[in-house]
């Protein structure tokens, strides 16, 4: 097969985006520096059970424990809950990993949400948070709607993040 | 160290591994983590067959959708062929005579023709069919019907199912022994892998895992399973069934083979971009090499 015939399919495909769709995981990642130092961090988004940090978040319902596979509810101040449950938890290191197994993606257009949420050190005794996502588009299956693709699922987790970090640096003044 | 034999065949392996974000294949040597060539592949690569020759690797492209087939030795891409569906799982048989691709979007497997790309037959198989895998012989194709909660036996030579067989909820990754005897099936959503007799056509045995496992991998005595939501790889033992404590390695592992002489397990960590390198006789990891954007290697990527 001559190079060229390569080429010419290669240049149909990225051309059709009727084509344009498939089973492939998203991931998303913000950090924000935080005039304190990590223990002090830590302290305010320690208990799973209480998203009160995090401005896009108008109440936490949960048992309260920080113990694997606990669910949560999170109620949204832009409407609609999110329940996620607890993966990983290591006080010890300052981290913990959530997974969203259902959800209405008219909430966030995403399916299968996983993140990490952590917390290290930096220069002149502050911190740097580091919120990560691991996520398929809203609709997975085959031709989604444009509020449903790969593009919606990352902007809106990109701004879920985003939201969440940047209220947590305003808690603490000179951030 | 020519005359080092056991580590010869490992030392001169090659990993190719599709990156999934960035359109590529990287080649890299699994035991040095060097970048040896990058093979623009389009359509996000994810699925990933190696030739039993080492010569060719058929590349799935969910996005294309699309089948690359890839020349290893000249590190370039031969063809890419438009596919219908959501081209992921892939196999080759091991004549080399037909490439199975399954279409994650529908029912079916597809059946093509290693040098065109294409489309021989289509086999109904169950609702998504993920991994794909043949019996040392070629005679049977094995499918995890994700949607089914079931593993399909399909004779290759007839193109039919001769068995459905329930196992967890969502099997993803499957791969067969050795000697062609049993079937092992990754269940992502009950935490487990469904161990099949072949020839009884049966579920001998669900092995609880770790968090969303999705790729098994086996050496004569242990298999592995990567636990994607925790970051683990889960050993278990062959003969007896029971898991061992699980191995940390990066977030979000999924593709995994172990090394020829089944010293090595090579781990691709999709959030990390890396490979982990475990080695088999102590169950520790021993290198985390980079491997480029969002690494899947779903399948077997090593020659």
């Amino acid at each position: 097969m001559p190079p060229i015939r390569t080429a010419a399919v290669a240049a149909l495909l990225m051309a059709s985006p009727a084509l344009a769709h498939g089973p492939t995981r998203q991931k998303a990642e913000e950090t924000v520096t935080i005039a304190a130092p990590p223990d002090k961090v830590w302290a305010v988004i320690a208990n799973f059970h209480d998203m009160g940090w995090d401005p896009l978040v108008a109440a936490t319902t949960g048992d309260g424990a920080n113990t694997l596979q606990s669910f949560r509810t999170l109620k949204l101040k832009a409407g609609g809950e999110l329940s996620d449950d607890l993966e990983e938890y290591d006080a010890a290191h300052f981290t913990y990993a959530t997974f969203l197994p259902h959800n209405d993606p008219k909430v966030l257009p995403v399916t299968n949400l996983s993140t990490h949420l952590s917390v290290a050190p930096a220069d002149g005794g502050k911190s740097v948070v580091t919120w990560r996502a691991a996520f398929y588009r809203g609709d997975p299956k085959g031709d989604p709607a444009p509020d449903m693709n790969d593009a919606a699922a990352v902007k809106a987790v990109h701004a879920f993040l985003r939201g969440g970090l940047d209220g947590l640096a305003a808690k603490f003044p000179g951030s | 160290m020519l005359v080092a034999l056991g580590n010869r065949v490992a030392a001169g392996a090659e990993a190719f591994i599709t990156d999934q974000q960035s359109n590529q294949v990287a080649v890299i040597d699994p035991d040095t983590g060097k970048r040896l060539a990058t093979i623009d592949v389009p359509g996000h690569p994810a699925g990933i067959a190696m030739s039993k020759d080492g010569t060719r690797a058929y590349v799935t492209g969910p996005d294309g959708p699309s089948l690359s087939v890839i020349d290893t030795v000249g590190r370039r891409v031969l063809r890419t062929t438009p596919l219908p569906g959501g081209p992921l799982g892939i196999a080759v048989a091991p004549d080399g005579g037909t490439v199975y691709v399954a279409d994650w979007y529908g029912s079916d497997v597809l059946a093509l023709d290693p040098p065109t790309g294409a489309l021989r037959y289509r086999i109904r198989a169950g609702q998504s069919p993920s991994g794909l895998a043949l019996t040392p012989d070629g005679k049977l194709l094995v499918v995890a019907a994700r949607l089914d909660d079931s593993v399909v036996l399909i004779a290759a030579a007839r193109h039919t199912a001769v068995a459905t067989i329930k196992v967890g909820a969502h099997p993803f990754g499957v791969t067969i022994d050795a000697a062609g005897r049993r079937a092992y099936a990754a269940c992502v959503e009950s935490d487990d892998v469904a161990v099949i007799d072949l020839a009884e056509r049966r579920l001998v045995a669900r092995v609880k895992v770790g968090r969303r496992p999705y790729v098994v991998a086996l050496t004569p005595a242990l298999g592995f399973v990567t636990n994607e939501l925790a970051g683990t790889v889960t050993p278990f033992d062959l003969a007896t069934l029971t898991p061992l404590p699980p191995i940390r390695v990066g977030e979000n592992p999924e593709g995994m083979q172990p090394s020829r002489d089944f010293a090595r397990l090579y781990v691709a960590n999709w959030m990390d971009d890396t490979l982990s390198v475990l080695d088999v006789a102590t169950l520790r990891p021993l290198h985390t090499f980079p491997a480029g954007d969002s690494p899947r290697a779903f399948g077997s990527f090593l020659r």
